[in-house]
């Protein structure tokens, strides 16, 4: 094992070792636990950060891979089940690293953005940790098993987060959450015993599955059921319903985790293994799958107007964002899934600002409900600039990261010269113009006027753990905006590979 | 070609600078009780723009018409062969633009310094101003669509957030959201008319010198001919789409009257002398794209004519002399529009260039009578300021008879020479020229109506506001008079009287010529150039004398006098009629349809699912712990019906 892949798997580790390191401290000091935890946190995102640095340049030098396997670098391969012949493979292409950084982000913002959590901050912290390290671990398995026993880990403590810490229905949601996860995971998991029979290779690495040519017959049934179950924790129509409900009894840094980085599982593995495994599959239940995106796209705008809760309004604008990638993958050329992955990370950090600004608002005005405030850009203009922002990127304006991803998405999928996919691009169009109806009255409302409430006067300013959160995250909503050309050159030696085979068969 | 091109991104870069620094000194000032000194942050403020001005005029000077500079300073967004770059054309199109909106940009920033004072949010109103400024600059010097875009939105971002600047007043905020909202819509279009050319011309259909070469190219004929013209026909529909939101044309034109909610310096640089003629600007820049499309022209020149008219009739009816200004603002943009739908791309230009100055002078000239009159902006209770603002009249006066284009003034050449080039437009110039001259007569009227209340006659207000009536300070005053002045002269560059000065048509003629010779391939002859100035003229006159006859009488019987009602109301707000049965209606209904039929549909049916599920768990778990007698019985039921049965088939 070369030092980059110990690093590679420190930050899965490093989050559960985290986790005992702390065990000691004493509860009353709880700004040791929390230093320790953003200290490891950022731990990450510096090895996160070098990681994908090395990868960038490994992958300039060697240039696209031909054939169809992404160049994966960092590989540890151990045996694990060795009668079932499961082994612990991880790894990193182009792709997956760029996920990594932006969780191992998503992550340290999201302990920064409550860092004032009263309750039991301990136990919170920890879980935290434990849900970062299943999802730092999906996205570098290669390894079905691996993969899925990463995919699992985080659901559990998600559960355990929401119930406790949540607000509001906080039982109800969580419980709902956990539920409809739960039926995702049981249509994965029968899916990737299927593909593990079927293919006769006795093995569950993705990089052997992949030369497998699944028969028509079985990629039938398989690839919606994969399709779907991965779509499940993307929110997609109607699977959409845990979204909304989890979302807002989550206490903040869950929300943003769940849906910066924990949707785009869904995404990833929708690409990564349904799309990348059975293409013949895809090609035929895509034009079906892309009915349920317009109602993604276009319903959840619609719905989001009509709300007056911030965190249901930014619920219903993520199902809305997430409909836009599964519509990048249901295009099926190369420009599509391209701006389903920028979208993935765009959205990643757009979200985690969006709930986080959210929150640190909560937190003073204890109520997230717009027309209960009014003003309070006066009293903390910081935070409202960073909403602001935040809505702003979600619209798509140019210069902020979503409008690129967008842009790319659109572009791919008019390129599909099917009436029904360029129908459904001309109303995703549509949804994100819809976008701006409820970002700017949301802004309106409650940052503008006079001030509605006494209390407002005096809210507290912003302290500097949600000072560096805002700054790090517009940061990178604007790098990505302005400079997208490196991590785009970067995601073309990763996809180009992987839509080898996907398109696999297209004219 | 020229090496210092690869400088030209100082241009946007310097207004951009000055907004990032006073935007963080804002920030850090946000929560405090006082903000910096003025004094400093409004040297710093206009230093930039400023600056901008030089380096332009500089580039300006330093190539002869018909250069043009590129310089591509990094890629942006690469998506297959599709490859969009931050890169800046500075050819003669740009060339005019940019040095009005810097121009006018500093001036403007100048005179807000004064307007501004005392304000709060002065810094923070300055950084917008800049971060304008360096949006419609890249939307103007960008080379292609997708920067164009970029500053399209920026600017729109702009104004919403200078609409919306005294953000206590619920209203303003309202109005900046319709601003943006209605703006929205016109981006579907944009966005559209940019997929519909990328559809058609491949890679080529992105870059603005690309795709001219692409239209022009004689390989790519039989597919412009043939069956591209459906593309052509959707990109030019969408793109013109979006003109109408960001140039308030029909039916998109309701934003801009409210959006005199903004300070009057917002007013009269966004929403009169720049971004609303962003529209024009694209039209002529794609004017090889758009005479290819004979419907979308005459579309064009339909609405454009249609919304001069409405406009012209709704300033009429205006009490605030700053929406009467906003409304007069809709029509000239129709004018504008209506010329190039005419084919006449260089006049529509010429016409935002005279705008610019006469439209400037005219809305800091109204700043200022509200700055002297402690915020009344209602035309009713004014009056006889011609004695305690006198040169606020003589800018006001000098913006007016530019506006109705009393010869020699900057609007009367513009003005002259659309309406003279839609006479021989084509068959239907003729119909079009004399609606348009209607139009002129009513500008004029309108016009006069403001000045006769807000000038003539007696004080209507309160003795206290009578007193505070006061000049305003040099910081205002000098860029007043340089735009008043440039309101009178600005014309002179198209003018052939003084030799070598008519520059503006020979700068214009290598962008739009070509599309202008496309679309009249014969020089229709009209009558003499005498006539149609006499005609203008005599259109000028006769509105002017008919508004100063008709509300002379009525000033006595003003205070006191109703709003706008009745017939007046219902034309003014007939657009906002249509949006709400046409848009907020739809949208609304179909946000109840998404929420309460399909969204709560489906949440009964999982709770549905849910209910059974439990229900059955909990069925079963009664059965198994919570009743013994149950269980017994059943046991015992059980047992018996299974023994009846086996008893049964045994025997």
């Amino acid at each position: 094992m070369t030092i980059e892949a110990i690093l590679l798997n420190a930050t899965w580790i490093l989050p559960i070792l985290t986790v005992l390191m702390v065990i000691p401290v004493s509860r009353s000091n709880s700004f040791l636990i929390k230093m320790i935890h953003a200290g490891s946190a950022l731990v990450n995102v510096l090895i996160a950060g070098f990681l994908t640095w090395k990868v960038f340049a490994i992958s300039a030098a060697a240039g696209i891979p031909a054939g169809n396997k992404p160049l994966l670098n960092f590989v540890t391969d151990l045996p694990w089940m060795q009668m079932l012949n499961v082994r612990f493979i991880t790894g990193v292409d182009a792709l997956s690293i760029l996920m990594i950084l932006l969780t191992s982000v998503v992550v340290f913002t999201g302990i920064l953005a409550t860092w004032n959590i009263d309750k039991q901050d301990k136990e919170f912290f920890a879980l935290a940790q434990i849900l970062s390290a299943g999802v730092f671990g999906v996205f570098m398995a290669f390894d079905l098993v691996t993969f899925f026993v990463f995919y699992e880990l985080e659901a559990l403590a998600m559960y355990l987060m929401i119930a406790n810490w949540g607000s509001g229905r906080k039982d109800y949601g969580g419980k709902k959450l956990t539920l409809y996860l739960m039926l995702g995971s049981a249509m994965i998991l029968v899916t990737i015993l299927g593909l593990y029979f079927v293919s006769g290779t006795e093995s569950f690495d993705i990089r052997v599955l992949a030369d497998i040519k699944f028969p028509m017959d079985f990629q039938m049934w398989a690839f919606p059921v994969m399709f779907l179950g991965f779509a499940v924790s993307s929110s997609l129509f109607p699977f959409h319903n845990w979204s909304p409900d989890g979302h807002s009894s989550a206490p903040t840094a869950v929300s943003m985790l769940a849906a910066g980085v924990m949707m785009k599982m869904g995404t990833y593995g929708c690409l990564r293994v349904a799309m990348y495994l059975m293409p013949e599959g895809a090609r035929f239940w895509m034009p079906w799958i892309v009915i349920l995106v317009a109602f993604n796209v276009v319903f959840a705008a619609f719905i989001a107007i009509r709300h007056r809760d911030l965190k249901y309004i930014t619920a219903y604008s993520s199902i809305g964002h997430l409909g836009l990638i599964v519509l990048g993958l249901c295009a099926m050329t190369y420009i599509g899934i391209k701006g389903a992955a920028l979208q993935m990370i765009s959205h990643g950090f757009l979200t985690a600002l969006f709930f986080s600004t959210i929150g640190m608002i909560y937190s003073r005005t204890h109520t997230r409900m717009i027309d209960e405030m009014g003003g309070i850009m006066k009293t903390v203009p910081f935070l409202g600039v960073g909403f602001v922002i935040a809505g702003f990127a979600g619209l798509g304006l140019p210069g902020l990261s979503g409008f690129v991803a967008e842009a790319t998405i659109f572009i791919g999928s008019f390129q599909n010269e099917s009436t029904l996919m360029r129908l459904v691009t001309v109303l995703a169009i549509l949804g994100v113009t819809t976008t701006a109806v409820y970002v700017l009255r949301a802004a309106n409302t409650m940052l503008h006027g006079p001030i509605t409430n006494p209390h407002f006067e005096h809210l507290p300013a912003s302290t500097l753990p949600e000072k560096i959160t805002v700054v790090l995250l517009v940061g990178c909503l604007l790098g990505m905006g302005l400079f997208p050309g490196w991590i785009s050159s970067m995601l073309d030696t990763s996809l180009t590979p992987i839509s080898v085979n996907v398109l696999r068969g297209t004219p | 070609m020229y090496p210092i091109a690869s400088y030209l991104w100082l241009i946007p870069a310097l207004p951009l600078a000055g907004a990032i620094l006073l935007g963080i000194i804002s920030q850090l000032y946000a929560r405090r009780d006082f903000g910096p000194s003025e004094r400093s942050m409004g040297i710093l403020a206009v230093a930039f723009p400023a600056l901008a001005f030089a380096v332009t005029v500089f580039f300006a000077t330093r190539f002869p018409l018909g250069e043009s500079l590129r310089s591509v300073i990094a890629p942006w967004i690469v998506i297959d062969q599709v490859s969009v770059s931050f890169g800046f054309l500075f050819d003669d199109l740009s060339r005019i633009m940019l040095l009005f909106i810097t121009g006018i940009g500093a001036l403007i920033t100048l005179y807000s310094v004064g307007y501004m004072h005392g304000d709060r949010g002065f810094v923070r109103f300055m950084a917008y101003m800049n971060l304008f400024l360096f949006s419609m600059i890249t939307l103007v010097l960008s080379d292609n669509l997708v920067l164009t875009f970029l500053g399209w939105e920026g600017v729109g971002l702009c104004s919403y957030l200078l609409i919306g600047f005294w953000h206590s007043d619920p209203a303003n905020g309202a109005a900046a959201n319709k601003a943006f909202l209605v703006n929205r819509a016109g981006d579907l279009g944009f966005l559209l008319g940019i997929f519909a050319l990328i559809t058609l011309a491949g890679p080529s259909g992105i870059s603005f010198p690309e795709l001219k070469a692409w239209l022009l190219d004689p390989e790519n004929s039989s597919l412009i001919q043939g069956p591209g013209q459906l593309l052509i026909l959707l990109a030019t529909f969408f793109l013109f789409w979006g003109c109408t939101a960001k140039s308030a044309q029909i039916p998109l034109l309701t934003w801009l009257p409210d959006a005199m909610a903004g300070p009057t310096p917002v007013s009269a640089l966004i929403h009169a002398a720049t971004m609303v003629t962003s529209g024009v600007y694209l039209l002529a820049r794609l004017s090889d794209l758009f005479v290819l499309s004979p419907i979308v022209m005459g579309m064009i020149a339909v609405i454009g004519l249609g919304t001069a008219m409405w406009a012209a009739v709704a300033g009429i009816f205006q009490d605030d002399i700053k929406k009467v200004l906003a409304y007069s603002t809709v029509s000239q943009l129709g004018f504008m529009f209506l010329a190039a739908g005419c084919g006449a791309f260089d006049a529509a230009i010429f016409h935002v260039f005279t705008h610019a100055f006469f439209k400037a002078a005219l809305f800091l000239g109204a700043g200022s009578v509200i700055h002297a009159l402690a915020g009344e902006q209602d035309l009713r209770r004014m009056g006889g300021l011609v004695k305690s603002l006198p040169i606020t009249f003589i800018i006001l006066a000098s913006g007016w008879i530019a506006i109705i284009g009393i010869p020699g003034t900057a609007g009367f050449w513009s003005k002259d020479l659309i309406l003279e080039r839609v006479y021989v437009s084509g068959p239907m110039g003729p119909v079009l020229y004399f609606a348009a001259l209607a139009t002129a007569i009513l500008t004029a009227l309108y016009m006069t109506r403001m000045m006769v209340l807000a000038f003539a006659g007696s004080f209507r207000g309160s003795h206290h506001t009578k007193d505070h009536a006061h000049e305003s300070p040099l910081s205002m005053r000098i860029p007043m008079l340089v735009l008043a002045a440039g309101s009178l002269l600005a014309g002179f560059v198209w003018a052939g009287l003084i030799p070598g000065l008519d520059i503006f048509g020979r700068a214009l003629a290598p962008i739009v010529g070509n599309a202008q010779h496309l679309f009249h391939p014969a020089e229709h002859h009209g009558p003499s150039a005498w006539i149609f100035a006499a005609a203008g003229t005599a259109a000028a006159v006769v509105g002017a004398i008919s508004g100063w006859i008709t509300y002379i009488r009525r000033i006595p019987s003003l205070l006191g006098a109703p709003g706008p009602h009745g017939l007046a109301k219902r034309w003014t707000l007939a657009f906002d009629s249509l949006h709400f049965v046409f848009a907020i209606l739809p949208t609304r209904v179909a946000a109840w349809i998404s929420d309460v039929l399909v969204q709560r549909t489906f949440e009964g049916l999982q709770i549905l699912a849910g209910f059974f599920v439990l229900d059955s768990a909990s069925v079963i778990r009664k059965l198994q712990v919570s009743s013994l007698r149950l269980q017994l019985g059943l046991t015992l039921g059980l047992g018996l019906l299974i023994s009846i049965l086996i008893l049964e088939r045994i025997s």
